[in-house]
């Protein structure tokens, strides 16, 4: 039906929806980290996965997140509120559900938001000063990259970050996201040209130049290695032939950006509505993403031999003269040489930077709502009189550096355990998105995300794939010896994975007794009120 | 028991329900009605602003096949009653009004403010109207009263029809303090301060401060008292909305470089009045984006927001202990 144009008494400003959909792709595609990762999948997936494909673990990777995409746009477009799964959750089964779904994944959010400073010694640091100690001829340099490789290194570089970037995020999470979009404009600018000159160069750079950079690169730092290219080859062995087990092992690491391109759903409230602005938002960036990294990781891989990174990994670095294993950007560096590859490194290193404010802003978010339903006492919703929600981010900030305190100086949590903690809460919403068009026909027939393919609803379509999708990387998860979550060698921490949401559902619990003898019943929140 | 408190619940406070400017939503009237039922309260409180902004003109179709929904060349086509009736259902559901009139009335009412005025008021007053009767049977059965005031955006004679006898289960209470039992009051004040859009019912914060402080000399103990006050207290926190360009007609968004300013359009006068009375409870409205509660010296200060013209009632179930008063956002 076409458009109705009202007389207008008077105009009035009304709700202004901040969020363009550009926004929203760019929110989704810096939240992935989709550079570092890029890095994580040479540096480990190859190495540690003999006989891996890491082009067909990404593929595998995206395809089993098709349906989380799906679902999670076709839930934004159809319930634009702020929330995510929260808001999706307890509206098709129940606010406890709900609760505990959406607590549970802002608490791994809050652990990225805590370690995010920690990963830039490795993906950016230990380049940098690598590469200023090969250009000023101090070799001494690298010692102080490495450091922030230690314990105390992690820990204060993730102080660091959070303790700069929490007044910014002070200021944008509540007086209109504008700000931080402008913010996120301009770091994508950077990371974005970053990642297109890495790709430039590795298309351009021949895998024989490679040798021979590599070769004189490293030769800086140990004269007597005479052929360091040759003797990584031949002390860490082959990638050996072709296992698809393993390549589905693999996709680990790429489930890392594939899982993610949804968040900005959790601020659908403030997003344009209709379900364009979501699949501009989500689905699109989604397809882009998987080309970009397939597009760069066979160049990678045909710039520096597939056998080289399996080899590398497996080397020990002080046997070539290093103190740390070479992140992928300073292999590149070696041929681009140290001024580029220090621009690179730190391009790198800018998609963490981006990653405190944008996860604080949802995890304060969600704390503000529960605080609003009545779930969390009235003191975690208050906000101080510019708006800001200053409760809420100091216990984010709090959870955040136990956390990173609990990775920087334990080995309990790796950088990829919370996957599995982020898969429990999609599988729930997921199987939400199979029922809602039939539980919840009132709120889904007439909505922007009421599709249906063959007289199907689209969205448990997208459901019935998420779940076939996410079964798989739960079994991916659980198999894979270096998710963290081993079933065979990480079985604690597999188990703890469901700490959080038991610990959410007690809360809630604890929260409905409290409330229920305050005359309050918590189940109302979010109950559809009939329009009789 | 007051027979407004007619029923406990597990625990010991009793509760209300408070929506506000539903700007004629008739979905988001239709789902306050039903609060009283699903939330399971005892007593709601309308806020004011129910009246709508715009109207939208059924005129015959050139060819004569039926009805077009708007003036527009490719405005909805309406064919037959069944398709109007549930167009108007939209438009009302929407906050908005229809009309049935010639394309030349139609082109008139866009043309002329004054006469779009005097339409736009009758029709406001014809639903209101409808609210009532509509309030009055539904409410009967279950006993719950309803509390209604105006507001700023609400012209006078758009509320006359909310005054009912005084069994009603309807209470009009603009500018007066009510007895809700249990030696608790509510004080109305649908007026606002100055706003850039210059609606029928504004003051100045003086003589806001003059009308609060005659209403809460009424009140037998303020401290016992809802101020049910349309506009939020200054810098409260429930006052954040985008700042408006009041040169321009009408007024627009303040941008700077692409970003929204923000500002705080709220009532010194009201902030001052909570501050002096200290009511422990406070509901307000007006400021549709900006959902938030406050403790203000004391007094519990609530704005549940708005998105009627999306059907979505907002609103928020608040615990009537004086002591120390709970709350509770809903969307429904």
């Amino acid at each position: 039906m076409a458009a109705v144009e009202a007389i207008q008494h008077r105009q009035a400003s009304g709700l202004v929806r901040e969020g363009k959909p550009t926004d929203g792709a760019l929110f989704n595609v810096l939240g992935t980290t989709l550079g570092p990762v890029i890095g994580w999948i040479l540096l480990y997936a190859i190495p540690f996965y003999p006989g891996s494909n890491v082009l067909l673990a990404t593929t595998i990777a995206f395809a089993c997140c098709i349906g989380l995409n799906l679902v999670y746009a076709l839930f934004a477009a159809t319930m634009p509120r702020s929330g995510g799964d929260y808001v999706f959750i307890s509206r098709t089964f129940s606010p406890s559900i709900g609760f505990m779904a959406n607590a549970s994944f802002m608490f791994w959010l809050a652990f990225y938001i805590g370690t995010a400073g920690s990963y830039i010694g490795q993906l950016s640091l230990a380049t940098v000063f690598r590469e200023l100690g090969y250009w000023t001829g101090d070799h001494h340099l690298q010692t102080w990259g490495n450091w922030f490789n230690t314990h105390w290194g992690r820990m204060l570089s993730g102080l660091f970050l959070l303790a700069i970037l929490i007044y910014p995020v002070l200021l944008t999470s509540r007086r209109g996201l504008r700000r931080y979009f402008r913010f996120q404009r301009w770091v994508f600018y950077f990371c974005g040209i970053t990642l297109l000159a890495t790709a430039v160069a590795l298309a351009v750079m021949s895998h024989g130049a490679f040798v021979s950079a590599f070769n004189h690169y490293v030769r800086a730092y140990s004269p007597h290695t005479l052929h360091p290219y040759s003797l990584i080859l031949a002390t860490g062995g082959t990638h050996g032939a072709f296992d698809f087990h393993q390549s589905l092992l693999a996709a680990t690491w790429p489930y890392y950006v594939s899982s993610f391109l949804l968040m900005s759903a959790y601020w659908a409230g403030e997003h344009r509505t209709g379900l364009r602005s979501h699949v501009i938002g989500m689905v699109i960036p989604f397809a882009i993403s998987f080309v970009v990294i397939i597009v760069v990781l066979q160049l990678a891989l045909s710039a520096f031999g597939t056998n080289f990174l399996a080899a590398l990994g497996n080397t020990e670095a002080t046997k070539y003269g290093f103190e740390s294993i070479p992140y992928f950007v300073e292999l590149l560096a070696a041929w681009t040489g140290p001024a580029v590859g220090i621009i690179i490194a730190i391009g790198f290193g800018a998609w963490l930077w981006q990653y405190v404010p944008a996860l604080t802003i949802l995890v304060t978010r969600s704390m503000l709502a529960w605080s609003f339903d009545g779930v969390m006492p009235e003191w975690l919703g208050r906000v101080d009189s510019r708006g800001n929600p200053v409760n809420a981010t100091l216990v984010t900030t709090a959870i955040a550096i136990v956390l990173l305190a609990l990775y920087s100086f334990t080995s309990f949590f790796s950088v990829i355990t919370a996957l599995l903690g982020f898969t429990i809460t999609f599988f729930i919403a997921c199987c939400a998105a199979i029922v809602f068009p039939y539980r919840r026909r009132d709120l889904f027939e007439g909505s922007a995300g009421a599709v249906r393919v063959a007289g199907i609803p689209l969205m448990s379509v997208a459901g019935v794939a998420g779940v076939i999708g996410l079964g798989v990387m739960v079994y991916v998860l659980l198999v894979d010896p270096n998710s963290g979550t081993s079933w065979a060698h990480n079985k604690g921490e597999a188990i703890a994975m469901l700490v959080a949401p038991v610990v959410a559902l007690l809360l809630y619990g604890l929260s409905w007794w409290v409330r229920r003898s305050q005359g309050i019943n918590l189940s109302v929140a979010m109950k559809e009120l009939p329009v009789e | 028991m007051s027979p407004v408190f007619r029923r406990r619940h597990g625990g010991s406070a009793r509760r209300l329900f408070f929506a506000t400017d539903l700007h004629a939503s008739e979905a988001c009237f239709r789902k306050f009605l039903a609060a009283a039922r699903v939330y399971d309260v005892d007593l709601l409180v309308l806020g004011g602003d129910i009246t709508g902004k715009a109207l939208v003109p059924l005129v015959p179709d050139t060819t004569g096949a039926g009805l077009r929904g708007g003036l527009a060349r490719d405005a909805p086509l309406l064919k037959d009653e069944d398709e109007v009736a549930a167009f108007e259902r939209r438009i009302a559901d929407a906050g908005n009004y229809t009309v049935r009139a010639s394309r030349e009335r139609a082109q008139e009412l866009a043309a002329d403010h004054d006469e779009l005025h005097a339409e736009l008021t009758a029709a406001a007053r014809v639903r209101v109207a409808e609210w009532a009767r509509l309030a009055e049977e539904r409410l009967a059965d279950c006993g719950t009263r309803c509390y209604v005031t105006g507001g700023n955006d609400d012209p006078q004679e758009v509320l006359e029809p909310l005054r009912r006898p005084a069994d009603s289960p309807l209470v009009f209470c603009e500018g007066q303090v009510r007895d809700i039992g249990q030696d608790i009051s509510i004080l109305s004040l649908g007026y606002s301060n100055h706003t850039p859009w210059k609606t029928p019912r504004e003051l100045t914060e003086e003589e806001l401060l003059d009308r609060i402080r005659a209403l809460a000399g009424q009140a037998p103990d303020p401290h016992r008292t809802i101020f049910n006050l349309h506009v939020p207290p200054i810098a409260s926190g429930l006052d954040r909305c985008p700042a408006l360009d009041t040169s321009s007609d009408p007024p627009k968004v303040v941008r700077v470089g692409g970003e929204v300013q923000y500002t705080d359009a709220g009532s010194s006068a009201v902030r001052e009045a909570l501050h002096e009375f200290r009511p422990f409870l406070s509901l307000h409205g007006h400021i549709h984006e900006s959902r938030a509660n406050a403790r203000l010296n004391g007094t519990l200060a609530l704005n549940p927001g708005s998105e009627s013209q999306a059907g979505v009632l907002k609103g928020v179930i608040a615990t009537l202990d004086v002591r120390r008063p709970t709350f509770q956002f809903t969307t429904g």
